[in-house]
């Protein structure tokens, strides 16, 4: 995995073969996967959190978050598609 | 003044009349001027190979020597290779020096990648003493031409026609080396140069004083090693003063760099000192030790097969060692060398409300230009962002800090308003337009298809440039009733500006906040929390208006003022996030990235 990673930073620095809509594809992916990561790390505070005015602002936290991954993985489509 | 012009006009004539000359001497001299008509092939052929190159990597070399340069060892190889495939140090210092000025990458790399550029332009000399004097001009350099002639009417491709001028360029090369060739053979006949040699270390002295003149005359090191080896081969000139020349012609070299810097930025004084420094150094080590290191080279050369006959190898393979063993000796110094180098050239000090990074050097490559223009929009938002916060009366430091926002709101910046339209003129008004103007040229130089991304980037930034520009007037806007009602006698008015401050510095703090974070996912969280934050501030901020208004507790005119003021601070708001997803989420992606303004609105219902 980690020298696919290697092999892929390579051909990133010098464009070669992976194409610039890829690399798109790739971070948008990546942001997707780190955004679910911080939700769930919210929803784990949430559960542990009292305090109803802080729930609450977590809960807005990953409403914007889950609005974020829909609005992302409708541009991942978008690109898919094209 | 009239006599100035006077000999000003006189200068064409002149030059005129001594090429007239020339041409009429050469006419008698067949063999001198074959040999001159050589040297003019070998320098149009090499121009040739450097366009192919650039046209054929297609800013990869500029990529490769952004990316790879970090350490001393790195740069220095990136160096080597760059030149050797490029054939053109000077190319490679021209990238170096603009990469400089737009600071992506440091003096200490630059430095190492000259250092390294110094090995692989010797690899000039092996390219002639190994291919070149022996190749059959008929078969190989005519037909690399006629190929290279044809390749671009057949194939369109940008990477082909790169090719194209490569060969063309090798094939021109190898023709003028055929032509030196015979002219020193056929004056061999009428004239031995040889019969000039000298012995000892006179001999030597002299020689790369010749060396070192015949460089600065010609501009090109690689066309007198081209000199040197071809005459060194035809028997004109004896070995050891061939070695001599080699060492002046590296002499020589730096002092068209020097003399090229002189008109540059202090980026490229510093480098020509450095590069001038180096070259005399291994100059002096290369005098001192030419005995033991034409021992080397005899040691070495029977080690990989050279013969013993093989001057021209030899001289390339000395050429070669001297640059390594300089590089060898000088690169450990290298941090003392940039401390000198930083201390000899203070650059000039940048006035507030100029461009730092836009130098004209940098245009003519769109990667570096797109960088410069990235970090002077930055260095524009600096400047703006600080007058939006005094503009509201708050101070930077308070946005930082975990004090409470409206704590932040009360402790005032100053005991009176900013005039912001002094530190519009004074702070940002110059570096915008500047920023316009440097981007409307570098798009001058992105006319081909695979600068589509940059041409689309610039405008983005462009349009970032612009919002700094438009947050800072609807501050400006903002302020007026931000003071007229900050001493008012209605509590509740006044209540609605301070929540309009708190509003807009909620949103500052986001925006402060960006510069410190790494993550790519927590930027991009960061401002669409702030986008639906700023919508759900101004449907509040109306919310609170409609009641004032139907509770008649302010005026019609405070009410139009607070509906016209709640507007501004959305626009700010939205300037300031639109301009950061510009330059702070990655390029890749900042395209509309953050949520859509339907979502929110469906959010905002929903709660």
């Amino acid at each position: 995995m980690e020298f696919k990673k290697f092999i892929k930073s390579i051909k990133n620095a010098f464009d070669i073969s992976v194409s610039k809509k890829e690399n798109k594809k790739d971070k948008i992916k990546e942001l997707i996967k780190e955004l679910k990561i911080k939700r769930r790390e919210l929803k784990n505070k949430m559960k542990k959190n009292r305090n109803k005015q802080k729930i609450q602002e977590i809960q807005e936290d990953c409403e914007i978050i889950t609005l974020q991954i829909r609005k992302s993985k409708r541009i991942l489509r978008n690109l898919k598609n094209d | 003044m009239i006599e100035n012009s006077f000999y000003r006009k006189l200068i064409t004539p002149i030059i005129i009349a001594i090429l007239l000359v020339a041409l009429i001497f050469l006419g008698f001299y067949p063999n001198i001027s074959m040999i001159l008509g050589g040297i003019a092939l070998f320098l149009i052929g090499m121009e040739y190979m450097e366009n192919g190159f650039r046209t054929f990597s297609g800013g990869m070399l500029e990529k490769v020597l952004e990316k790879f340069t970090n350490t001393t060892p790195k740069a220095i190889t990136t160096g080597f290779v760059a030149t050797s495939i490029v054939q053109s140090s000077s190319l490679l210092s021209v990238i170096v020096i603009s990469f400089l000025t737009a600071e992506l990458i440091t003096l200490a790399s630059a430095v190492g990648i000259i250092f390294g550029s110094n090995i692989g332009s010797t690899t000039t000399a092996w390219l002639v003493s190994m291919f070149g004097l022996k190749i059959k001009i008929s078969a190989y350099a005519m037909p690399m031409i006629v190929i290279g002639i044809l390749i671009p009417i057949v194939l369109k491709d940008k990477a082909w026609k790169g090719i194209a001028a490569i060969l063309i360029g090798l094939g021109i090369i190898f023709l003028g080396i055929g032509y030196m060739k015979d002219g020193f053979e056929t004056l061999k006949e009428g004239m031995n140069l040889a019969s000039y040699a000298m012995d000892g270390y006179l001999g030597i002295f002299v020689y790369v004083l010749v060396g070192a003149i015949a460089t600065i005359i010609i501009q090109s090191s690689s066309a007198t090693m081209a000199i040197i080896i071809t005459a060194l081969a035809t028997g004109q000139i004896e070995y050891a003063n061939a070695l001599a020349l080699a060492i002046g012609a590296n002499l020589g070299t730096t002092v068209t760099a020097v003399l090229g810097a002189l008109k540059s930025n202090e980026n490229g004084k510093r480098l020509a000192l450095a590069h001038f420094i180096f070259n005399m150094i291994t100059g002096a080590i290369a005098i001192v030790f030419i005995y033991q290191l034409t021992d080397l080279v005899d040691f070495i050369s029977s080690l990989i097969g050279i013969g013993v006959e093989n001057y021209a190898m030899k001289l390339a393979l000395f050429h070669t060692i001297f640059n390594v063993v300089g590089v060898l000796i000088v690169s450990p110094f290298i941090k003392y060398l940039v401390t000198f180098l930083n201390k000899r050239f203070i650059p000039t000090k940048v006035e507030v409300g100029k461009a730092k990074y836009l130098d004209s050097s940098i245009l003519a490559i769109p990667d570096v230009a797109i960088s410069a223009i990235t970090k002077e929009v930055q260095h524009l938002f600096q400047n703006g962002f600080k007058i939006i916060i005094h503009g509201i009366n708050i101070k930077k430091k308070n946005l930082a800090s975990q004090m409470d926002t409206k704590q932040v709101i009360q402790d005032a910046y100053s005991s009176e308003y900013i005039d912001i339209d002094k530190f519009y003129r004074y702070k940002v008004k110059g570096i915008y337009g500047q920023i316009i103007d440097f981007a409307t040229r570098a798009q001058g130089n992105m006319n081909s298809e695979e600068n589509s991304h940059n041409v689309e980037y610039l405008y983005k930034l462009k349009v970032a440039a612009r919002d700094i520009v438009e947050a800072v007037k609807d501050t400006k806007h903002l302020q007026k009733n931000l003071k007229k009602y900050a001493t008012s006698n209605n509590n509740y008015v006044k209540e609605q500006y301070n929540q309009l401050r708190e509003d807009l510095t909620v949103l500052l703090r986001d925006i402060n906040s960006l510069s410190s974070i790494k993550e790519q996912h927590e930027i991009v969280l960061v401002l669409s929390k702030a986008k639906v934050h700023s919508q759900k501030y101004d449907m509040l901020a109306n919310g609170r208006l409609d009641n004032l208004i139907r509770e008649n507790l302010i005026t019609a005119e405070m009410a139009t003022s607070l509906m016209n003021d709640s507007t501004y601070v959305y626009d700010i708001s939205k300037s300031l996030i639109d301009m950061a997803e510009v330059i702070f989420v990655d390029a890749t992606i900042a395209n509309n990235i953050l949520v859509d303004d339907d979502d929110i609105d469906d959010l905002l219902n929903k709660n």
